[in-house]
């Protein structure tokens, strides 16, 4: 059964299934792939570069090199996990093009409204000049420490799987994390934002993690 | 060792805060924070970041990539006549060049250097001896100018691709003539064709003109004429209908009328 047929009949496959039927030369199962992850994906790269439009050229690019490269997935690795070297691999290869170590340029970019319970306006309104304050507060950052929240904020990797992903060791890991927050945590402050959590009603529990999207074969 | 605002490792806080580390060390710093206003603080205040982070949504953007096709398809083993269906470029090339050589043997080409310039003149013209004679020649007194107006004249009234050729004639240096005759000699000819081409071209124009504007007068009086017999039907109908309507009021008074009594 193809992936399309999959599809249609509501099957959802995993992805290395979907990345074996791919390999075997049915593209329909890659586009697939490409729909469950072109949204963290993207997400990720606009969060590491703060450009709309090369964050859209990154994640195409990904899935162009993963789209090449499939026949060397052994699957050793998650297939996310491999988007997302792919993909952090040419956030970085950009950064050092561009040359840009402020790379995030909140001017250009307006975060978009988060839609959820809270719905008022004014809610709203406090969330956006909130979604402000920290691509700036996150530009200040630097790609290792940017990267690290990102990836284990918006997108749920554990610490080891980061430390793969950066080829760095776990310990380094949690120190870029640790240091990274605890920057955020000055410039929120020094751009007046006092415990937002509970302004906008935002509330943590140790532990809990926002992911980007449900993945489905974690 | 990175150092930290608070009494607990930052590793154990980190596993703390995210909920990776195992139970035991995590009940340990629950309890040191409830007797520890500082770590509970740093804690609070890095919970605080972390909810506040949640504000941060990319921009919605279109994305929708497709895979199509395979980018790097697989070589497949090319037949004796497959290699015909797929010529090489040098084959390709020399199909150009030959197609070239034939067209321009086909439209009769003329290549003449002169010392001031090239002359490429094209196509079948009846002014071709004329040419010819000229470069045979190379002697045509001045007196022979009108003999060579006349023969241009009526080239001019040939196929429009003639004329041109022709008109690029005109225009080469004759090789033969002093250069200030020959300059207003050029001149004159030349000015003279391109005069007849105008009015041919207006001429041309103003019938085409005419066509147009009888064609929209013959429309606009055969939809006049339309609308005509069309309101004529409508009046009609109307006419129909109200008489109708008289006949149904009195039909309906006389009703009345007996209903009354």
């Amino acid at each position: 059964m193809s992936g399309a047929q999959a599809a249609v009949l509501g099957m959802q496959r995993t992805d290395e299934e979907l990345v074996a039927l791919s390999t075997a030369g049915d593209p329909e199962s890659f586009n697939q792939l490409v729909v469950r992850w072109e949204r963290p994906i993207y997400a990720l790269a606009y969060r590491v570069l703060g450009q709309e439009e090369d964050a859209r050229d990154i994640c195409q690019e990904t899935f162009l090199r993963a789209f090449r490269a499939l026949k060397g997935f052994k699957g050793q690795a998650k297939f996310s996990s491999w988007l997302y070297r792919i993909a952090l691999n040419l956030c970085r290869d950009w950064i050092r093009r561009e040359r840009r170590t402020s790379v995030v340029t909140p001017l250009d970019t307006e975060p978009a409204a988060v839609e959820g319970p809270m719905g008022s306006v004014e809610d709203r309104a406090i969330r956006r000049d909130l979604g402000r304050v920290i691509t700036r507060a996150m530009s200040v950052l630097s790609e290792e420490q940017r990267a690290t929240i990102v990836l284990k904020e918006y997108h749920g990797l554990t610490f080891q799987e980061i430390a793969d992903l950066q080829g760095c060791p776990l310990s380094t890991v949690k120190t870029r994390l640790y240091q990274g927050l605890g920057v955020l945590r000055r410039q929120l402050q020094r751009r007046g934002v006092q415990g937002p959590a509970t302004v906008v009603g935002l509330s943590l529990e140790a532990g809990s993690s926002r992911k980007e999207v449900v993945t489905l074969d974690r | 060792m990175t150092k930290t605002n608070t009494c607990v490792e930052k590793d154990a806080l980190i596993d703390y805060l995210y909920g990776e580390g195992d139970a035991e060390a995590r009940t340990r710093v629950e309890a040191h924070l409830r007797s520890c206003a500082r770590c509970a603080d740093e804690v609070g205040g890095l919970k605080d970041v972390r909810g506040a982070l949640d504000a941060w949504v990319p921009p919605e953007t279109r994305l929708g990539f497709r895979v199509v096709s395979d980018a790097h398809p697989e070589p497949a083993s090319v037949s004796f006549w497959g290699r015909f269906q797929r010529p090489p470029v040098w084959g390709l090339a020399a199909a150009a060049a030959l197609v070239l050589v034939a067209a321009a043997t086909v439209a009769r080409s003329e290549v003449q250097v002169w010392p001031d310039g090239i002359v490429v003149r094209i196509g079948w013209s009846a002014t071709e001896p004329v040419a010819a004679s000229r470069q045979d020649g190379g002697s045509a007194p001045l007196s022979d100018l009108a003999t060579v107006e006349a023969q241009e004249t009526e080239a001019v009234s040939g196929p429009p691709v003639v004329v041109a050729s022709q008109s690029q004639d005109l225009l080469r240096p004759g090789p033969k003539l002093p250069a200030g005759r020959r300059a207003a000699a050029i001149d004159d000819e030349g000015l003279r064709n391109v005069r007849q081409l105008i009015r041919e071209s207006e001429q041309r124009q103003e019938d085409t003109f005419d066509a147009r504007v009888r064609q929209v007068e013959q429309q606009i009086a055969n939809q006049r004429q339309a609308d005509l017999i069309e309101m004529q039907r409508a009046f009609g109908e109307f006419e129909v209908t109200g008489e109708e309507l008289v006949r149904r009021r009195e039909l309906l008074d006389y009703l009345m009328r007996i209903s009354a009594r």
